[in-house]
This record gives C-alpha cells, sequence and structure tokens, in this order.
C-alpha cells in the first residue's frame, strides 16, 4: 500500500529526468542543481560521522515551517523493520540507537513521548517486522507532509552498504556533507570514548574508531566523498561545521535557499530555536536519547572554535602509517583544513 | 551538407557527438614553449593564433579564405617570444610590442636578457640591470598593459624557491625603466606561486596558485598616493579549496573577468572524484558569480553554477580548462580531458554567448581520431579553430596520419592547428 501510495507522490529517477530536460530551456541534459530544486525532495540526509555537529545542524534546520527534523532514526542499517531491531540490538549492541524511532512514532502518533506512548510505538513497530525501512520512512513522510523529513543519523556513513540504501530509498533526497576539522572531531570521539566504555566493545565498531580517531574521520569522510561523488551535482552539498557555527543566521539562510526553502524572517526565526524540537530533550526512561547526549542536555548551546593546531604536529597524526597520512592531508585540504 | 545546415547544427544546443558536421580544410604545426599558450584571439573580422615568433593570421571570422593561414612574425634574430601585447592607439605611442627572452636558456646559456620590441613611439630598448641582474635565468611568463603600463610577470629561476615569480612594472617615462612591485603572495611557500597576471576595468589583478587552500584573486590598489597595495578578492578557491588550487587559464573584456580553476597536483594525481576544473566570473564591482562548478557556501552567499552543471561541464573526467575565448559574443572553452595510452582526442569544445547555456561544439572525426590534447579553441559563426598539443599523446607523433596542407616551415610538429567550419 505504501509502496503505491509512494508510486502516486513521487516520480521515478527516470521519469524525473524527462520532466528536468522539458521544464529547462529545452536543453536535453542530465538534472543538475536547479533542476532538482523544481521537484521538491524525497528526504534530506545530512552525512557525517558522530561528532560533526549534525545535531545543532539537523535540528535548526528541521524547525523550518517546511521540514521537519528526525533525531537519530538509523533507518538505513537494515532493509526491514526486524533487520533494523536485529542490526541495532544484536548486532552493533546498541539499543539507545533505536530511542529516534521510537521518540518520533511517539510524537507523531500521539503527540507526546511519555513511557506509555514509547511501548506503544515499540507496539505498533513490533507488528510491522516485515515492512521496508522504506516503507517506514514513506510512512512517517505521510505524517509530516506537507513537511520534509531531515535525517542525520551517524551511522548510516558506516558503511556504503547504509549510504547505498539511502539513496535506494530516498532516490531524490538531498544529501549534505558535513565536515569538521579532523583534529577537532578526532579530539571530541576520543573524550568520548574515554567516558564511554562500551565504544571499545561494540562488536561492529569500525578498528580505526577504537584504534585511531583521526583514521575513522579520514575513512569516514572517505566512504561519503565517494559516494557524494557519484551523485549529480545539485543533489549534494559540503558544508563545514565551523563556518556554519561561526555565521550560522547566514549559513542557514545559505542552505534554505539551496534546498528551495522559504527564507521569511518567520522561517529563518524557527531555524534560530532548535530547543523547541520535541526530540532536543532527554526522552522518557525507555527511550531517553535518539541523539548525543550532550546536545539533548543543551541543545541551544554553540561552542566557540577555536584554531585548531596543525595536523601533522598531532600525535594521532603521527601515528597513522606514512601511507595514509599524505591522503589524511589530502582530503583535509579539500575540505578547507589546511 | 550545405553551409546553413552545418551553421545549425553547430549551434544546436547539445549536438550529438557522434556527427561529423565540420569540414576540415586547414592544418599548420608549431613548436610550443611554456610561455606561449597558442591562445586564439580575434582582431577586428579576423581571427588569429599567438604562435612562438607572433601572430598567424587564419582567415576572415565566419570564414576561412579557402583556408590560408599566412603567418605574420615578429622577430629579433632568433628570439623566443616570451608575450606579446598590444597598447592602446595613444596610450603609448606604440601598436605592438614584445618582449624577448634570449633563446639561450635551451641551449643551456644563463646569460638571459631581456629586449623591448616595439614597432610604434614605444622605446625600444633593452631592460633594467635591476633585472638583468636578478638571476642567471629567468623567463618572462606574462606581459600585461594596463592604464598606461606595463606589467611583466617574471619567473627567476635559482632565487629561493624555484617557482619564485616576481612582478615589474615599466612606464616610457620612467628611469630605469622596470620596476620591482610586491607581489600578493604573502608566503613564500612552495605550494604558492603567482600564476596570471590580467588587466580588468583599469585594475591589475593577479591570481596565487595555492595548492592546499586554493587559488586566490588580488587586485592592485595603486590609486592612490600611498604606496601600491594588493586587495583580496577571492580567497580560498572562492571556497572550492585544494579542488580549485590552480588558475589555469583567464579571460577579461569589459563586462566581466573569467577564470578557470582546476585541482592541484596533489589532488589531480590521485583517482579523486569531483575534482573537475571550473569557471568563475568576476565582475567589475568584485563580485563573483560561479558559472560551471560545486554548489557551496561561502561568507558572500550561496555559490549555484548559473549554468546548472557541475566540475568539468559534468564531465567526472576532465582535469582542466585550457583555454578561455571570445568571439563576437561567443564564447568558446577548450576542455582538456585526459586520454589513456592509445585513446583518441578526448578534449571537448563548449561554447556560450551568455555563460548560462552551453553547448558542446562537434569536432570532425578526423581531429577526433587524433591522439593529442587539446590546448586552445575559438569557435564563432560556424568555425572553430582548434590548437592541439601532439605530444602529450601517447605513443610518437603521428602527423602523416593527416596530410599536412599549411605549414609553417621550420617549426617543430608537435603543436598542431586545425580549422574546421563552413566551405563558404
Amino acid at each position: 500500500m505504501l509502496t503505491e501510495t509512494r508510486s502516486t507522490l513521487f516520480f521515478t529517477r527516470d521519469a524525473l529526468d524527462q520532466i528536468c530536460r522539458i521544464q529547462l530551456t529545452g536543453i536535453p541534459r542530465y538534472p543538475r542543481a536547479g533542476d532538482l530544486l523544481l521537484q521538491s525532495p524525497d528526504g534530506i540526509v545530512i552525512l557525517s560521522p558522530p561528532h560533526s555537529f549534525a545535531s545543532a545542524l539537523c535540528t535548526r534546520l528541521g524547525r523550518h515551517p517546511q521540514l521537519y527534523g528526525l533525531p537519530d532514526v538509523n533507518l538505513f542499517v537494515a532493509d526491514t523493520v526486524e533487520g533494523w531491531h536485529v542490526k541495532l540490538n544484536q548486532h552493533m549492541k546498541r539499543p539507545a540507537s533505536t530511542h529516534g524511532l521510537l521518540r518520533v512514532l511517539a510524537q507523531l502518533h500521539e503527540e507526546e513521548q511519555s513511557e506509555q506512548s514509547i511501548k506503544r510505538a515499540w507496539d505498533w513497530l513490533s507488528a510491522r517486522k516485515t515492512w521496508s525501512t522504506q516503507s517506514v520512512w514513506a510512512y512517517l513522510s505521510k505524517l509530516v507532509y506537507p513537511r520534509v523529513l531531515i535525517d542525520k543519523s551517524p551511522l548510516t556513513t558506516r558503511s556504503e552498504e547504509y549510504l547505498q540504501r539511502a539513496l535506494e530509498i530516498l532516490p531524490r533526497a538531498q544529501f549534505i556533507h558535513l565536515t569538521r576539522h579532523p583534529m577537532d572531531a578526532s579530539q571530541s570521539v576520543d573524550e568520548l570514548r574515554e567516558r564511554m566504555q562500551r565504544y571499545t566493545t561494540a562488536s561492529d565498531e569500525p578498528p580505526s574508531m577504537r584504534d585511531n580517531s583521526l583514521l575513522f574521520w579520514f575513512q569516514s569522510h572517505s566512504l561519503i566523498a565517494k559516494f557524494l561523488a557519484s551523485l549529480p551535482e545539485g543533489q549534494t552539498l559540503r558544508v563545514g561545521s565551523e563556518q556554519f557555527m561561526r555565521d550560522t543566521n547566514g549559513y542557514l539562510r545559505q542552505l534554505a535557499e539551496w534546498l528551495g526553502l522559504e527564507t521569511t524572517d518567520m522561517a529563518m526565526d524557527a531555524m534560530n530555536h532548535p530547543e523547541y524540537s520535541p526530540f532536543a530533550c532527554l526522552g522518557p526512561i525507555n527511550a531517553q536519547y535518539g541523539d548525543d547526549r550532550d546536545f539533548l542536555i543543551a541543545p541551544a548551546a554553540m561552542p566557540d572554535i577555536d584554531l585548531p593546531p596543525e595536523i601533522e604536529a598531532c600525535t594521532s597524526f603521527q601515528a597513522v602509517s606514512e601511507q595514509i597520512q599524505p591522503e589524511i592531508l589530502r582530503l583535509s585540504h579539500q575540505f578547507g583544513y589546511s | 551538407m550545405k553551409s546553413e545546415e552545418l551553421a545549425t547544427d553547430l549551434r544546436r544546443p547539445e549536438p550529438q557527438d557522434t556527427a561529423a558536421p565540420a569540414s576540415l580544410f586547414a592544418r599548420g604545426s608549431g613548436a610550443r614553449s611554456e610561455h606561449s599558450p597558442w591562445s586564439l584571439c580575434q582582431r577586428g573580422d579576423r581571427l588569429f593564433i599567438r604562435i612562438p615568433g607572433g601572430w598567424l593570421d587564419t582567415g576572415q571570422a565566419g570564414q576561412t579564405a579557402g583556408g590560408q593561414p599566412t603567418a605574420a612574425t615578429a622577430s629579433m634574430g632568433s628570439p623566443v617570444l616570451a608575450d606579446t601585447i598590444e597598447l592602446p592607439a595613444g596610450e603609448a605611442g606604440g601598436s605592438l610590442h614584445g618582449i624577448v627572452a634570449n633563446p639561450g636558456k635551451s641551449d643551456g646559456c644563463t646569460s638571459n636578457s631581456l629586449h623591448l620590441g616595439a614597432d610604434g613611439g614605444f622605446p625600444a630598448r633593452g631592460v633594467d640591470r635591476a633585472v638583468t641582474e636578478l638571476a642567471g635565468q629567468y623567463d618572462i611568463a606574462q606581459l600585461v598593459p594596463c592604464r598606461g603600463r606595463i606589467h611583466a610577470l617574471v619567473q627567476a629561476q635559482g632565487l629561493g624557491s624555484p617557482a619564485e615569480r616576481r612582478i615589474f612594472v615599466a612606464t616610457p617615462e620612467t628611469q630605469p625603466l622596470w620596476k620591482e612591485i610586491t607581489g600578493p603572495e604573502n608566503s613564500s611557500a612552495d605550494r604558492r606561486r603567482i600564476s596570471h597576471l590580467v588587466s580588468f576595468a583599469e585594475t591589475l589583478y593577479a591570481t596565487v596558485d595555492d595548492e592546499h587552500s586554493g587559488f586566490e584573486l588580488w587586485r592592485l590598489d595603486d590609486t592612490e598616493s600611498s604606496k601600491p597595495h594588493w586587495v583580496p578578492v577571492i580567497a580560498q578557491g572562492g571556497q572550492g579549496h585544494s579542488a580549485s588550487a590552480r588558475v589555469t587559464a583567464v579571460y577579461a573584456d569589459s563586462e566581466q573577468l573569467l577564470l578557470a580553476c582546476a585541482a592541484g597536483a596533489e589532488l589531480a594525481a590521485q583517482d579523486t572524484p569531483s575534482v573537475g576544473p571550473e569557471l568563475i566570473q568576476v565582475k567589475a564591482d568584485n563580485s563573483w558569480d560561479l558559472i560551471v562548478g560545486s554548489s557551496r557556501l561561502t561568507p558572500q552567499g550561496l555559490a549555484v553554477p548559473r549554468s546548472l552543471m557541475g566540475r568539468g561541464f559534468d564531465n567526472s573526467l576532465a582535469r582542466q580548462i585550457a583555454s578561455i575565448s571570445r568571439c563576437g559574443k561567443q564564447f568558446s572553452i577548450a576542455l582538456a580531458v585526459p586520454a589513456a595510452a592509445g585513446e583518441q582526442l578526448r578534449g571537448e569544445v563548449w561554447t556560450s554567448d551568455d555563460l548560462e547555456a552551453w553547448s558542446k561544439a562537434p569536432l570532425a572525426d578526423e581531429i577526433k581520431g587524433l591522439q593529442a590534447t587539446l590546448v586552445s579553441a575559438l569557435y564563432n559563426q560556424g568555425t572553430t579553430l582548434l590548437v592541439i598539443d601532439r605530444r602529450s599523446g601517447p605513443g610518437s607523433v603521428e602527423a602523416q596520419r593527416v596530410p599536412a596542407q599549411h605549414e609553417v616551415p621550420g617549426l617543430p610538429r608537435d603543436i598542431e592547428f586545425w580549422l574546421q567550419g563552413r566551405e563558404d
């Protein structure tokens, strides 16, 4: 059913190509930035490894009247709801990673997040184990329509499989690649790892994340960059989190323009209040998280951006093999980190 | 094919690559040096190719005069012509000047010298000692006239960084003739160097290549009585960062300055996606606009390519815009696409008259069959003028594959120019 509904709402990729070719001055060519803006996207996906300030960006954008900001629903890790559950609970041993979707379902079904509504969300999901994750996304899209969902689940960047699944589910999604200086990002991951010992025991945790957080930064962003390079120009945008933090209003406006959204004062003002998001706080005891804990405690806080140290001088860089070091520097320069 | 049909075909937004609508009726060859970019230009109603030693008149725009290019060389003994410039009538009294570097460099001689060649009122004389004592070896990369002065971009070998480039300015009245002005690069790091000087809106601009941070555009503020100083216009490759590290071609007219930028060697050496070249338009108020390239957020606002085309004109294999030319209203872009060993010419020629709607000009099958790299292109009214480099193609030069019709005598045959168009 959902698929049928979906097919009536959305164009196939081939159909979109045809439409774009006709709409744009009759010039036959592949759809590009402006072409895609002519069509509303079927979702917006922020791609970044953990600790890249994706929560701050996603929640702010999600307050825009035309968007709906999601917590970490992690839908792209599996094809079905059952697979999603098994992957997060058994393989990754990350039960907290299911909290985001439970909170969204509770909020959209009952307009509240309580122990009872979360339990009913569980029941709802359990009754739909055979649903595809694509159907769940379509279901959520229908509930928030005409708003468009925006997702930033960090697990999506763990593997090419997850990224490809995101594209299969959302062929017309607009992807935002969020970067952070490698030294700051790896230091932040190191600090978190010290606080949360379970990071070192998670079964599918990338070895690079345990051994060297800088290598994890490199592998994650390489994966994202390679994936996005296969997409049409207008479907992707890279954003430096430092730029965003330094001029939040200016860059939110530009992002809204790129996404084809309204930039009225009301819309811009709404994005300045991430704390009003129903997911920008700790949830009930049976689904507390769905996002970075620090963000949930202080969602409106904006960290000071200091000049990061030189990459070459850092011990984590020196610990990486000499073959990889130039690759890390190359990617850093490509992102504007010298 | 009738000429009208051919002209129509060439103006189609996206002609089929398989079509071979153009007739080939002129070919020539010559040598390529680092400072002879084989640029193409229009003077009046005629098309010219700049070659080592002067200009090659290829005929009238829109026609080809039967494909009879004639060489118009300006020489001083047997020099290498580093650059030639044309001064507006009345500004300095001259009509054509050239600075010539002694060809001794190619013989290993280190006693290069500079000369100013003139056929008008601008005095022809040797360069000031301040330059000649700079080093034993140097090259003139560019000469740029701007507000009655000539600016020279000089590459001094053996001084500090091997790629160090310095800027000198000359006016007819001053003594000594050449005076050095501080460059805008702000750093002696090996990865940075001044790549181009260009005059736009009566202001001298300089581009600085930076392998790590991206190219920079500076303008020289010398309008006040204070010491001339450089003002930044674009930094960090317009936020394209290292994927926009080098400026490979520039074009300026009264309305705009066009910059073509490409990834630096660091990125280009990798099999990295999304590092094709970009095209940027700078306006007289120093605002800039992305014509071809990646959408991005910038401190100045959202940059979305006006052409709606991504890096490399949507060709992921393209690595460099080799030239930007204009003939009448028609802009021409020569896009260099590296060919693998044994492959045919993969360069593309893109044309536009408004910088928004671009179309790919068809190349004759005879040209597409060559193993070579596209160096420069100019398109107008059904005529396409191409310069290709046979050296950079794999294998040996295969000039015999195409009958030589109009060769410039005495010049090596690794560079070739081709003229295709209507047979009027």
